[in-house]
C-alpha cells in the first residue's frame, strides 16, 4: 500500500515537473522565435537546417505533383530546379522541355542486369502529373516549405497557381503571396503573380496595374545588373503583356497600346501582339 | 513442427506482454491524428500527406519491432539460463532457430495488420481504398521483414550484445533501402578493383528496396502484378532460408554458457 502511495506521489511529482517545464519553456521559445522574426514551431525545430529543409518539402511536392515518377541523384538526370514547368500550360515549350527530360531519366538497364531489370516492376515508371482537384494534394508541401524557406520565390508562385488557377481560390491565393511579398519585399515573380491574380481572377485592374507597374521596376533592378543573356526577359513580357491588358481593363487604352508596343520587342510571337495593337486602334476610331 | 510452432507461440506471447508494439502503435495513431487535424488553405480532402506520414511511422515501427524482438531472442534466454531446460526437452537447436524465426515473424505480422487496419481507415475517411494494392503492400513488407528477422536473428548469435547487433542491423537495412538499388549505376562509373567490388555487394545483398511499396501506396499508383509479388516472395524465400542455414552453422557449436 505504502509502496503504492509512493508511485502516486512519484507521478504526480514527475506530470507537475514536466507542466512546470512546458510552462517555463513555452514563453521562452516565443522570446527566441520574436527575437529571430520567425513565429513558427518547424522554424525553431530546425534552425539553420531550415533551408534545407525547406528545399525537400518543395522537391516533396514537386514528387508528389508527378504521384511518385521522379529521378534521383543516381538516375543520371539533373533533379528540375527550375519549376516554371509545374505552372506553365500543356503544349508550351517549358511543358514540352518538362517531357523531354522526365521521359528520358529512366536509363534501359543492361540486359546481364536482372536485378535491376527486376526491380522496374516495384518501380514507379509512367510520368504524370495530377490534374483537376488532385492538385491540392501539392499545397501541404508547398506551405511547409514557405515556413522554412521564406526567400524562396517559386515556393509562392507555385502555390498561388494552384490556388487560383485550379483550386479556384483566389482569396487564398492573395493572402499566401502576401505572406511571400512580407518576407521577399522586391520580388518582381511575387508582385507579378499579384497582379496577374488582382486582374484575372479579382477583377481589380487599377490594383494590378499598381502590382505589375511595381514588378516592373523591380525586374530592372534585379535583373538590369545582370549580363543581356541572363536576363528573365520571358518574365519581363509577361509583366509588360498583362500591364497593357490591365490598362484595357482600367480604360486607357493609349498607354495600353505603348505597354504592347514595348512587349512586341521582346514576345516571340510579334504577330500575335501586332493583333492585339491593332485591335484596340480600331476600337478607339 | 509441433515443437517450433510451441516455440513460435511463446515468442507472440511475448510481443503482446511487451510495451513496445502499443508504444509504437499509440505513436503512429497519435502523429496521424495531429497530421490529420493541419488545415491547408482552407482544403479539408487532402489526403497523401497524411498516408506519406502514416505509412512512414508505420515502416519504422515495423523494422523497430522486428529487429528489436528477434535480437534480444537467444541473447534473453542464455542469459536468464531458460535455454538450458529448453535443449534438455527433446528439441534441436535448429528447432529452437526455426521457433524463435517463426514466432517474430508471426508477431510481426500481427502487429502490420494492425497498422495497416489504421491505415485503411485512415485512408478510406478520405478518398476511395484500394483494397488488393493494400493487401500487395501489406505483403511485401512482411516478406521483406522475414529478410530482416533473419539478418537479426544471425545477428543475435555473432554478436555479444542485442542492442549492438539492433544498431548494425538498422544501419545495413536502411542502408540497403536507401542506397541499395543505386549501387549498380554507382559500380558503373567506378573503376578497377572499386567496380568489381561494389558489383559484388550489389549482387550479394538482399533488395529490401523491392519491397517498399509506400510511394506507390501514398500516390494512388498500381503495384506489381501479383506474379512479380510471387517471384519477390521467392527470392526473399532463398535469402531467408540462407541466413536460417548460417545461423544454425553459428549456433550449433555455439557455446551457450554466458
Amino acid at each position: 500500500m505504502k509502496q503504492a502511495t509512493n508511485q502516486l506521489l512519484i507521478l504526480i511529482g514527475l506530470v507537475v515537473a514536466s507542466f512546470s517545464g512546458a510552462a517555463w519553456l513555452a514563453p521562452q521559445g516565443e522570446a527566441v522565435a520574436a527575437s529571430e522574426g520567425q513565429g513558427s514551431l518547424l522554424t525553431l525545430l530546425f534552425g539553420e537546417g531550415r533551408k534545407v529543409v525547406g528545399s525537400y518539402f518543395l522537391r516533396q511536392a514537386d514528387v508528389t505533383f508527378h504521384s511518385g515518377y521522379y529521378p534521383t541523384i543516381f538516375d543520371g538526370a539533373q533533379e528540375p530546379t527550375d519549376r516554371r514547368y509545374m505552372t506553365s500550360t500543356e503544349g508550351s515549350p517549358e511543358d514540352e522541355q518538362h517531357d523531354r527530360e522526365m521521359d528520358n531519366f529512366f536509363k534501359e538497364p543492361p540486359r546481364w542486369d536482372l536485378i535491376a531489370r527486376f526491380g522496374r516492376h516495384f518501380m514507379i515508371t509512367e510520368h504524370t502529373h495530377l490534374k483537376e482537384e488532385n492538385q491540392r494534394e501539392i499545397l501541404p508541401w508547398l506551405k511547409l516549405s514557405a515556413e522554412l524557406d521564406p526567400q524562396n520565390v517559386q515556393t509562392y508562385t507555385v502555390g498561388a497557381y494552384f490556388l487560383r488557377a485550379h483550386l479556384h481560390k483566389p482569396e487564398q491565393a492573395e493572402k499566401f503571396l502576401r505572406q511571400g511579398l512580407r518576407a521577399n519585399p522586391n520580388s518582381y515573380e511575387i508582385l507579378y503573380e499579384l497582379g496577374r491574380l488582382n486582374l484575372e481572377n479579382l477583377k481589380n485592374p487599377f490594383r494590378a496595374r499598381n502590382l505589375l507597374g511595381k514588378a516592373l521596376k523591380c525586374w530592372d533592378q534585379e535583373e538590369g545588373q545582370k549580363p543581356e543573356k541572363e536576363r528573365n526577359l520571358y518574365t519581363k513580357e509577361e509583366i509588360i503583356t498583362h500591364l497593357a491588358l490591365s490598362e484595357k481593363e482600367a480604360g486607357d487604352i493609349p498607354k495600353a497600346i505603348e505597354y504592347f508596343e514595348m512587349a512586341k520587342k521582346l514576345s516571340p510571337n510579334p504577330q500575335a501582339i501586332q493583333n492585339w495593337i491593332d485591335e484596340l486602334k480600331h476600337g478607339m476610331r | 513442427m509441433t515443437t517450433i510452432l510451441a516455440i513460435a507461440g511463446l515468442v507472440i506471447k511475448e510481443l503482446y506482454r511487451r510495451k513496445d508494439f502499443y508504444v509504437l502503435l499509440v505513436m503512429t495513431v497519435v502523429i496521424t491524428a495531429v497530421s490529420w487535424l493541419m488545415n491547408f488553405f482552407g482544403e479539408n480532402n487532402i489526403v497523401r500527406l497524411l498516408k506519406s506520414i502514416c505509412l512512414m511511422l508505420i515502416w519504422i515501427s515495423a523494422l523497430v519491432i522486428a529487429v528489436v524482438t528477434t535480437a534480444r531472442q537467444i541473447p534473453a534466454e542464455r542469459e536468464s539460463r531458460t535455454i538450458f531446460p529448453l535443449l534438455a526437452k527433446p528439441v534441436t537447436r535448429r528447432q529452437v532457430l526455426m521457433g524463435k524465426f517463426l514466432g517474430c515473424w508471426l508477431a510481426c505480422g500481427i502487429a502490420l495488420v494492425v497498422f495497416y487496419l489504421f491505415f485503411g481507415i485512415v485512408t478510406a475517411t478520405r478518398e476511395h481504398l484500394a483494397v488488393t494494392e493494400l493487401i500487395k503492400g501489406f505483403w511485401l513488407q512482411w516478406v521483406m521483414l522475414a529478410i530482416v528477422i533473419g539478418l537479426a536473428l544471425l545477428g543475435s548469435i555473432v554478436f555479444a550484445a542485442p542492442s549492438s547487433n539492433s544498431t548494425i542491423c538498422f544501419v545495413v537495412v536502411g542502408g540497403i533501402l536507401f542506397l541499395g538499388g543505386h549501387l549498380g549505376q554507382v559500380a558503373m562509373h567506378l573503376t578497377e578493383p572499386g567496380r568489381t567490388i561494389v558489383y559484388a555487394v550489389y549482387f550479394l545483398i538482399p533488395h529490401l528496396e523491392w519491397y517498399n511499396q509506400r510511394e506507390a501506396l501514398v500516390n494512388d499508383r498500381a503495384l506489381a502484378a501479383w506474379s512479380y509479388c510471387a517471384l519477390a516472395t521467392a527470392y526473399a524465400a532463398v535469402y531467408v532460408a540462407a541466413l536460417l542455414q548460417a545461423t544454425w552453422l553459428v549456433f550449433r557449436r555455439k557455446t551457450l554458457n554466458v
